[in-house]
């Protein structure tokens, strides 16, 4: 049997992202063989890979597509683009918002978004929170969804068109 | 040369671009990108440009407004349509200069105020149309809002 992957995403922006590669790094199964590990890495450099893994600073979009329709669960920044392809796929999802106060980002616009996420499979971890310690019997039984669903808003699209071309 | 009619679709990688890419999905004229990184290996642009990024270094912009012009006189847009971010900004300029038609769509990450490329565009009136995803945040800034980009829902999560 496949093991579970776990996908880890910090975006493409030129921030690096210390806190949640400390986060990762620091859970017991970054270390367990039972687990297969995927990080995207952007501008944060990672001293530690782990145990069964591959790390990444950049990959293409449709590698990065076809990692998260796989995973088990994704543990991601909180970027709009990040939460466009977790939602197409269903994803359960840890959330981490990049923060200006950790100099993550130039300004706290992770933390609006965050604040608009009601989805059940989707957790936020805020600075203020510990991260949850990952439990690898739920992350197993993960029912993972591989069928995207169209989220797009055609109606806006459609008002897009008509500005553009009209 | 005969171009085809064409739209050009400018924004930085990741959230901006997902999000041009869901605003731009009826278009049915040539799309060509201008973005700051290029990921994509699939995708419904005909040509790709990329350009620095940057938040503040004038020089950068100043560089980038030379970049943009080479870009508008090579593919010569009927129309320019951009999610942000800061890269925008000389081809906002431009597209003003050159009476090009100039639609704004501020990012869906901005929750309780326009992002920076959005109110600069604003406050120089630099634009032919300008959407807000937010409903308080148009409202407040006499901007059109019809929705987000894409939907923040359930969509079916079990």
């Amino acid at each position: 049997m496949a093991k579970p992957l776990i996908l880890v995403t910090m975006g493409t922006n030129d921030y690096p992202f210390h806190r949640l590669y400390n986060y990762i790094k620091s859970d017991l199964l970054y270390r367990d063989d039972r687990c297969e590990w995927f990080v995207q890495t952007g501008s944060c450099v990672v001293d530690v890979a782990p145990l069964n893994g591959r790390v990444e600073q950049l990959i293409p979009r449709l590698e990065m597509e076809g990692l998260v329709k796989r995973s088990a669960l994704v543990i991601s920044h909180c970027g709009i683009g990040s939460l466009n392809l977790m939602l197409k796929y269903r994803k359960r999802v840890i959330f981490v918002p990049r923060v200006e106060a950790h100099q993550e980002f130039s300004d706290d616009h992770q933390l609006q978004i965050a604040g608009e996420i009601k989805n059940k499979k989707m957790q936020i971890v805020y600075p203020h929170d510990d991260f949850p310690q990952l439990d690898f019997e739920q992350i197993a039984a993960e029912d993972i969804q591989t069928d995207p669903v169209d989220i797009t808003n055609y109606e806006l699209a459609r008002i897009v068109n008509q500005k553009l071309t009209g | 040369m005969k171009r085809n009619p064409s739209i050009l679709v400018i924004a930085s990688s990741g959230g901006h671009l997902t999000q041009a890419m869901c605003a731009v999905s009826t278009v049915e004229l040539e799309l060509i990108l201008v973005t700051n990184k290029n990921m994509l290996e699939d995708s419904p642009f005909a040509r790709i440009h990329t350009i620095k990024d940057t938040q503040t270094n004038i020089g950068i912009h100043f560089l980038n407004t030379f970049s943009a012009a080479r870009i508008l006189l090579a593919e010569r847009p009927r129309a320019i349509f951009s999610t942000g971010g800061p890269i925008c900004l000389p081809f906002a300029l431009l597209a003003k200069l050159t009476s090009t038609r100039f639609v704004y769509l501020d990012t869906m990450s901005r929750v309780v105020e326009l992002s920076n490329s959005g109110k600069f565009i604003k406050r120089f009136g630099l634009f032919d149309s300008f959407l807000c995803q937010w409903q308080e945040i148009a409202e407040k800034n006499g901007a059109e809002y019809h929705g987000q980009a894409f939907d923040l829902g359930d969509n079916g999560y079990k």
